[in-house]
């Protein structure tokens, strides 16, 4: 270990020690009040179905991947505009890339309680779900609407969102095989 | 502030500065570390089973960290945020000598290297802060951010070497020009 190294392991204590910005934690207490709020009228459904049956690791992890094939599939489909269509008044975009995050933190969580071999495919398939080299939204044409791009994106995150609940689902899964 | 069994006020007063700098360390603004801080804290209020997370302060970080490098990455698009990590290799090969020669042992403080921190480029700062200062191994830094290995490897190296740089020459200049407050 070098001397900057050394440095800052014995001092580790006093580079987490000055003062934090003046009223930060009223300023936390309002945006956790808004979101109490918001939650009073929205429904959030957060699935948590349990696979029973004897699927093998592989076609468990199979279905996640497909998952994500289903992803790029539906955004080839979806970058065609469809002004026709009813657009729903969709919530704020997102939503579905926040439970997205949501999704990828309760696997890394779950992960940690799990069976190394089985956390590290499942931290992997999770990597290739959220994985973006560009985010969807600097990819879209500038042509397409607000509206068509705001639903765009909803799609494509709720997706994502799909290929990582099955991948918690199979974690649960086999964390219950592993208590049997 | 109780929901299902876990009182965010209480975790807010005990784990708020520790996220903050964590993410003031990656992110080189206090605003975004906020925000970062912030955001980490209400993930784990919308968490619908979070009382079965056993490692709070684990989660918490790590969701913080991730919080973080997606704002950097905001800032510039990936394909950037890469491009400048390599820039930065090819920059650093052709740099000059180190400034001691181990003749004198090098002056450090807390203050220069909090300084020096700042004024690191993006890159090596995010890898600096996920070594050195939250012990991540390469692996996970590599896992984290998309690099090889052996490319997170020798990033730190150099951004390790640059940092000590930086920190050296701070206290004899007095203050650099700050990249933020």
């Amino acid at each position: 270990m070098n001397d900057i190294e050394k440095y800052i392991k014995e001092n580790m204590g006093s580079f987490n020690d000055s003062e934090m910005p003046t009223g930060h934690k009223e300023r936390f207490l309002k945006k956790l009040e808004a979101e109490q709020k918001r939650d009073a009228g929205k429904i959030v459904q957060i699935g948590n179905s349990r696979e029973s049956g004897k699927k093998t690791k592989f076609h468990k992890l199979m279905a996640a991947i497909s998952s994500m094939a289903a992803v790029i599939a539906l955004c080839l489909i979806l970058l065609t505009p469809k002004e026709s269509e009813t657009i729903h008044i969709q919530e704020d975009n997102t939503d579905y890339a926040e439970l997205m995050h949501i999704l990828e933190s309760e696997i890394i969580s779950l992960s940690e309680e799990s069976n190394p071999d089985v956390a590290k495919e499942a931290i992997k398939a999770s990597k290739r779900v959220t994985f973006e080299a560009v985010p969807l939204d600097e990819q879209l044409p500038a042509e397409l609407s607000e509206r068509e791009k705001a639903r765009i994106l909803r799609e494509y995150y709720k997706q994502k969102s799909e290929g990582l609940k099955k991948i918690k689902t199979y974690l649960l899964a086999e964390q219950t095989i592993d208590e049997e | 502030m109780q929901q299902n069994g876990l009182d965010i006020e209480k975790l807010y007063n005990t784990y708020a500065k520790k996220l903050y700098f964590i993410s003031l360390r990656i992110t080189a603004d206090r605003f975004d570390a906020e925000e970062a801080m912030h955001d980490t804290f209400l993930r784990l209020y919308r968490l619908p089973d979070k009382e079965q997370i056993k490692k709070i302060e684990n989660w918490l970080t790590s969701v913080c960290i991730r919080i973080s490098i997606d704002k950097l990455r905001k800032k510039k698009s990936e394909a950037l945020f890469r491009l400048e990590i390599a820039a930065e290799t090819a920059e650093e090969k052709c740099s000059g000598e180190e400034i001691t020669n181990g003749k004198e042992p090098p002056q450090y403080s807390v203050d220069s290297i909090k300084k020096a921190l700042h004024l690191l480029p993006d890159g090596y700062r995010l890898i600096i802060s996920l070594h050195l200062f939250e012990g991540y191994d390469y692996k996970e830094i590599a896992h984290i951010t998309g690099l090889q290995e052996s490319s997170v490897r020798s990033q730190y190296m150099r951004a390790k070497k640059r940092l000590a740089e930086l920190a050296q020459q701070i206290p004899e200049q007095g203050d650099l020009k700050a990249k933020s407050n």
